[in-house]
Parts: structure tokens; C-alpha cells; sequence
């Protein structure tokens, strides 16, 4: 899920989404969010960390609670474990390939499972050849709390489009929090003052996996503290900290 | 309706005093933590007069009033392999909670409509014996109150407790930083808890959040756990049940020695009254935490 904030209005009419209090501000498992009975949107989507009791929305998670106009509301928080959802990407190992599908570790409760169908010009003869602990770039195209959850390696209209397998390069955990802000847009500071001066490849999976991939090992190694370390910095400490860094390399 | 003994009191409440530790959110190889701020907290204190008569409130060995808490301190994401964590002390009584889930579990114990929780309780000497599986047992049912298992079937959420120091009221302690760690690693919750221990000497006096040498010496102590308060901008049509609302509930009382059926309603009053104390500070622990974290998401 991007992070994005929508346009506040001076006065949010009473009844819409912006006119709860909670919104923006942090929330804590129980606080009731939402009164259904005095909001005037017809159907209200509710998003991760938010569950429904009769008339009420209660908070379920600790964190922000963020909506989007007109009515998609969710607490966005930052955890370790990783809970799969719909169409969220993620990177994943290969455990094990049995008659049809890979049995993937994507961080979550149980493995997910990739279909062989599911790579860009895969037929029955044509089965990619990958084996225990490759990496692979997907999407979630089933999570649902009762089954295992299923990935796919091409996009809705069977192209790949960035996923599949992820050759060399090296794999990092971190929280879902600092993974989405990674992706989100405008381009995270650290990874901004990063590109600036060194060449990498990068993908960052929803799970709180992020790849990386150099010409070189040092370059990797630096990319990936320089990721890690940015967790807890605002912007301009993140720039900081990322100029140091490139200074320490390059006196050494 | 249950009728309270009348008491006249005189009370001076409100928050005396207000300090502020460090804590830290490490990662593994980071060099950069944030430093976030663990609120300690102390209680204003009241004199009372029961119905039996004045009664002579014996001079805590620690210099406390009966109605004062210890100073509470709630660091959250210390561990960095468990998926929550959270150390909570009450002065000497220092509990470190660590959950682990939703993970996947195998074989028979797993159950196809709601999340297994299994708690285990580490001493901090010797080897785990049956005081400790009581007091697993306890936080057990305490937490499957508050979990919202059945948003993961097929998988088990682990807490396990550590005790590093123990000065009396080590399950209160271990249910709040219990509730914290739950809270930390983002497990779906009902709502949150606050755990208060309170002792009773021969009197009838009741003192508050007892160090071990009260525990021994008095009469008998409770355990109670309260739910916290939700926070909600709208008219309590709130939750409720039976009428009464959510906040006048108990959700554990755990007695040990010898309380008089009046001396255990007096204690449940007072912790009630504590327990609210205890739970703002832990939300605004939570809330600092939180804000912590989204330093990166912010920019």
C-alpha cells in the first residue's frame, strides 16, 4: 500500500471520513474509530489493522490511521512478520518444487505456493528451472487466513514486468514499515543520495526483503547499511548518514 | 448492585512527577538508534480512614504511601529476533516479554478456526516447576481475551516471559509487557489490558504494587487485570456488556493468603483506579513508539 496522505479540506463535512477525529493520528488496539451509524458514505472499504463490530470500526493495530478520499480507511503500522495480502509484491525463497508449483518462503505464516504456469512463456515443457533458495520477485494473487497464500511471477496480463527470478545480488530483512517507505513515491531520501553516486539494483519486497546488486561487493554491503540504518532517521539525517558513509569508503 | 463500605476520603490525585528514560530500537549491525522515550511514572498519594476506624498505614520499606505505584519504565523492540518484545519494570521488578507469530505450527495442536497461544514463563534461576506453569496458565487465558485469534488459523503466536528480577508483583508485571510485546509485534487485539498487584495486611489496609518482603509479611495480595479504557470520540454508545460499560469489567483476579470478602472489594476499587494510570502510560509509551517508527515514512 502506497503511503500517501489525502488533500485535507479547510472543514471536512461531518459524515465523511475526514471528519473523524482519529484520522492521521496514532491509534491503539481497541480505540474505536469509526461510528457507522453517523458517517453518510454509502460503502466504506476497510483497509489493514481495522475491524468491524456492529455500528462501530475498532482499531485492531497499533499505528497511523490514514484514509483516502472517498472512502478507504486503514491503520498503517510497521511490523516484522509479514501477513500476506492481495496484490502486494513480495520476495520470496524457493523451498521446494513439487509436480506443479514451488513451495515458497515469503516470510509470512506459512509458505506460499507458485504455480509453474505462472513465469512469462512457461508451457509444460518449458518449466523454469529453479532450485532450493532461489530468489523470486512476485505478487500475491491469493492471502486469505484459511488457505496458503498463491504467487505469481507475471502481472495481470501475463507479461513479467520486473518479476521472476532475481539472480546474484544479496537479500536483507527489515520491517514492512522501512520496506514501504522504500517504495513509496517521492523516492525514499536514502535511496535518492544513494543513486546519486554509486549503481545498484534494488528490489524491495512488501515482506520486509529488499535485493540488492552491485558491480562490485563493496558497493552491495554499502547499499545495504546504508538501508538498514535508515529506519529511524528523518530525511536529512538519512542524507547525512549516507554522505558519511560514501566518505568512509572512499578514505579507506 | 454491590454496596461498597462508605469511606471518607481525602484525595489528592493527578500526576506528581514525571521522568524520562531512554530506550532503544536496535537493528543488528545499525549504528544509528533511535532513541525513544520511556515514561516513569509516579501516584499521588491519599489518606484514608475505613469504616473499622483510622487505621495506622504501616511504613513501607521502600518509603512509599499505600496508593503509590512504582515508577513504571516501557522500553519496546529491544529483541531483534522476535517479531514483538517489550521490557516492562516496576523498579526492581524487571520482566522482558518476547511473542513470536503468527508462525506455522504442526500436528494436533493445531486448530483450523483460531491461532494457538502458548506462553512460557522463564525464572530467572532454576528450572521452570509448577508455580511457573500456574502462572503460564494465568497469562494464557489473560491473553486469549485479548487476541483476536481467529484472524489466524492454522498457526501459533508464542510470548514468552523472562523474568531478570523479581521484587514482587512479577505477573502483573509480565502481563503488561506482555500486552506491550502483543502490541509491538502487531498481533490483532481486541483491545489492550493493565495489570495491578495490591496487598492487604491484617488491617485491612491496602497497599498498592507490593515489593516481596510485603507480599510475605501481609495477609494476602491480588493480582488484578483490568481492560484499558478505549480511546473513542464518540458518545459511549460505546462497547458494552450487559449495560455496564467495557471499563468496569476484569478480565483476571488472581488472590493469594487471605483477603475478607470487604478487603478484596476495597482492592478492586483501588486497582481500578491504578489500572487506568497504569494504562494511559502505557499508551502513550505506545504512542511514542509509534512515532519513532515512522520517522523514514514521514519524509
Amino acid at each position: 500500500m502506497e503511503v500517501e496522505t489525502a488533500q485535507e479540506d479547510l472543514k471536512p463535512a461531518p459524515g465523511q471520513l475526514a471528519s473523524s477525529p482519529f484520522i492521521n493520528k496514532i491509534v491503539a488496539p481497541g480505540d474505536i474509530v469509526l461510528d457507522l451509524a453517523q458517517l453518510s458514505i454509502p460503502t466504506l472499504r476497510l483497509g489493514g489493522g481495522l475491524r468491524q463490530d456492529q455500528d462501530l470500526v475498532i482499531a485492531t493495530k497499533a499505528g497511523r490511521l490514514k484514509y483516502i478520499k472517498p472512502n478507504k480507511i486503514w491503520v498503517e503500522g510497521s511490523q516484522k512478520r509479514y501477513i500476506p495480502s492481495l496484490e502486494d509484491v513480495v520476495i520470496g525463497f524457493v523451498v521446494d518444487r513439487r509436480s506443479e508449483s514451488f513451495t515458497v518462503d515469503i516470510g509470512g505464516p506459512v509458505h506460499g505456493s507458485l504455480s509453474i504456469f505462472l513465469f512469462e512463456g512457461a508451457t509444460r515443457r518449458n518449466i523454469p528451472n529453479l532450485q532450493a533458495g532461489s530468489v523470486l520477485y512476485m505478487r500475491v494473487v491469493k492471502a486469505h487466513r484459511d488457505m496458503t497464500p498463491e504467487l505469481s511471477c507475471v502481472d495481470a496480463t501475463g507479461k513479467a514486468s520486473g518479476f521472476g527470478h532475481l539472480k546474484n545480488g544479496y537479500v536483507f530483512q527489515c520491517s514492512t514499515g522501512l520496506a514501504r517507505a522504500l517504495l513509496s513515491r517521492p523516492t525514499c531520501p536514502v535511496l535518492e543520495a544513494l543513486g546519486k553516486s554509486l549503481s545498484f539494483e534494488i528490489a524491495v519486497g512488501l515482506n520486509g526483503r529488499v535485493w540488492v546488486n552491485a558491480a562490485s561487493v563493496s558497493t552491495i554491503i554499502l547499499v545495504s547499511n546504508a538501508i538498514m540504518n535508515a529506519e529511524f532517521l528523518s530525511a536529512a539525517q538519512q542524507q547525512l548518514m549516507v554522505q558519511k558513509l560514501l566518505q568512509r569508503v572512499q578514505e579507506s | 448492585m454491590i454496596e461498597l463500605l462508605k469511606q471518607k476520603k481525602k484525595r489528592t490525585n493527578g500526576i506528581k512527577h514525571c521522568e524520562i528514560g531512554w530506550q532503544s530500537k536496535l537493528l543488528s549491525n545499525s549504528t544509528y538508534y533511535r532513541p525513544c522515550e520511556s515514561q516513569v511514572l509516579r501516584l499521588d498519594t491519599t489518606i484514608f480512614e475505613t469504616s473499622r476506624g483510622t487505621r495506622m498505614v504501616h511504613d513501607r520499606p521502600d518509603g512509599r504511601n499505600p496508593n503509590q505505584l512504582r515508577p513504571l519504565v516501557c522500553a519496546r523492540g529491544l529483541l531483534h529476533r522476535a517479531d514483538g518484545s517489550a521490557r516492562w519494570s516496576q523498579d526492581n521488578t524487571i520482566v522482558i516479554a518476547a511473542v513470536y507469530g503468527p508462525k506455522a505450527i504442526s500436528g494436533r495442536r493445531e486448530n483450523p478456526a483460531r491461532a494457538v497461544l502458548e506462553v512460557i514463563w522463564k525464572p530467572k534461576m532454576g528450572m521452570a516447576g509448577p508455580s511457573e506453569r500456574e502462572a503460564e496458565f494465568i497469562l494464557k487465558r489473560t491473553l486469549e481475551y485479548i487476541v483476536l485469534t481467529a484472524m489466524h488459523p492454522n498457526t501459533a503466536i508464542s510470548v514468552i516471559i523472562q523474568v531478570v528480577s523479581d521484587d514482587g508483583g512479577a505477573l502483573s508485571c509480565a502481563m503488561n509487557a506482555a500486552c506491550s510485546a502483543l502490541v509491538d509485534a502487531g498481533i490483532p487485539l481486541k483491545g489492550l489490558i493493565a495489570a495491578v498487584t495490591c496487598a492487604v495486611d491484617k488491617d485491612g489496609v491496602i497497599y498498592l504494587d507490593p515489593i516481596n518482603k510485603e507480599e510475605k509479611e501481609f495477609h494476602g495480595h491480588a493480582c488484578l487485570v483490568f481492560p484499558g479504557k478505549p480511546m473513542s470520540s464518540f458518545a459511549p454508545a460505546g462497547l458494552a456488556l450487559d449495560s455496564e460499560p467495557i471499563e468496569r469489567g476484569i478480565v483476571t483476579s488472581v488472590t493469594k493468603g487471605i483477603l475478607s470478602a470487604e478487603d478484596y472489594l476495597n482492592c478492586l476499587e483501588r486497582s481500578r483506579a491504578a489500572s487506568v494510570k497504569i494504562a494511559e502510560f502505557a499508551r502513550s509509551s505506545l504512542e511514542k513508539a509509534q512515532r519513532g517508527v515512522e520517522l523514514v515514512v514521514a519524509s
